[in-house]
């Protein structure tokens, strides 16, 4: 055996950021958790939005047409996908708890990707093409 | 990068945090030869080269779980993988991620060992043996502990699960198979306390399924955390209806 002269430095302090450790268990996990944080922070909005109806109609009125801007249609499109995914995945969870599919676990979450996926986008033509159209309503 | 033929290009990661900065790795070449394990080109390493490569190895047959680390990204025990097996020439050996690197390849087990010490991993029968002479078991009963019975505390799955990453006092899966593997014991008289124990990991586990991903010894952890939960479900279920 020879030793090399050359060594190559590591940019990072652990042996954390393996890419190799991203496996499709790790991005279930952790998108699960971003869009159940992302769902969380949407319901703290929503309620705060409904609540200006207290403050009687106008506010409410107010308070719409703010939310209509077209600036949040692309955080409504993001709110879509994350309830999605977080839906689909969570079915997911569910059947593994019932003992279902273990084997089948990753199939499953590509599943629950594509089908989010294809929903966020469909949801996204509709959401984002009447913005792109210039027909706003 | 260089292409490996007829020779081994083995990349070991090297870091003393107390000296070094940050981490490098640092090439070695071999000829190549098939009946070579990873744990035998470490040890070449350390006997001909580099003294100062830490790492650790025991039994040298895939018993002790002293050797698992991180060959070509997958949880290896290093000793019972040969390099025939890993398709490549190209070989890069790390520690076990999400874990403090004390030298090289030697990290920091304490977390793990102390999830463990937390679900008292012995058994504990009800009683005495009958007849004063030895527990007997079954083949059927034996069955009930499946492989769970199979885990050698080499730490793969507790450094790959992610539950674990976000939760300093987690149990990982790894306490939580051997919580299974003496709940199923038919020996064992400790199952509620067992299961009251477990209760604080159990339920934080969200079938990321890196554990059994990551098992160089084809354990099965996130099943075993279902059948616990399962049983412990069902055990309160049955405090609950008794109460009413």
């Amino acid at each position: 055996m020879r030793r090399s002269r050359c060594t190559r430095e590591v940019g990072y302090r652990d042996s954390d950021a393996w890419p190799g450790q991203f496996k499709v268990g790790t991005w279930a996990f952790v998108l699960h958790r971003i869009s159940g944080l992302a769902l969380v922070l949407f319901v703290f909005i929503h309620l705060a939005a409904m609540a200006s109806a207290l403050r009687g109609q106008d506010a409410f009125d107010r308070t719409m047409a703010f939310l209509h801007r077209p600036v949040f249609r692309p955080l409504e499109v993001a709110l879509l996908a994350a309830l999605l995914f977080h839906g689909l995945n969570g079915l997911r969870i569910i059947l593994l708890d019932l003992g279902v599919g273990f084997r089948y676990q990753k199939h499953m979450f590509w599943a629950a990707f594509a089908l989010a996926a294809a929903g966020t986008l469909t949801g996204a033509w509709y959401l984002l093409a009447p913005l792109i159209g210039g027909m706003g309503r | 990068m260089e292409a490996c033929e007829n020779t081994i290009r083995l990349e070991i990661y090297r870091w003393e945090p107390r000296r070094e900065p940050r981490p490098r790795f640092q090439f070695f070449h071999r000829p190549w030869q098939s009946r070579l394990t990873v744990l035998g080109l470490l040890q070449e390493v350390y006997e001909e080269h580099d003294s100062s490569l830490a790492f650790r190895s025991s039994c040298r047959e895939g018993i002790c779980g002293a050797c698992a680390m991180l060959v070509n990204g997958r949880y290896r025990l290093a000793c019972a993988t040969p390099v025939a097996d890993l398709g490549t020439k190209c070989i890069t050996v790390a520690p076990l991620p999400r874990l403090r690197v004390i030298k090289d390849l030697v990290v920091d087990l304490e977390p793990f060992w102390r999830a463990h010490e937390a679900v008292r991993p012995y058994l504990t029968p009800p009683s005495g043996p009958p007849g004063g002479r030895e527990f007997l078991q079954s083949p059927r009963d034996r069955e009930r502990m499946g492989q769970a019975i199979a885990c050698i505390l080499c730490g793969s799955c507790f450094s790959a699960c992610p539950t674990h990453w976000t939760g300093k006092h987690d149990l990982g899966p790894a306490a939580l198979t051997r919580t299974f593997r003496f709940y199923a014991d038919s020996r064992d008289g400790d199952g509620a306390a067992r299961l009251a124990r477990a209760d604080r990991g159990l339920w934080r586990c969200r079938y990321a399924l890196n554990c059994t991903d990551a098992c160089p010894r084809n354990v099965n952890p996130a099943h075993h955390i279902r059948e616990l939960r399962r049983q412990a479900v069902r055990s309160w279920l049955g405090r609950v209806t008794r109460r009413t």
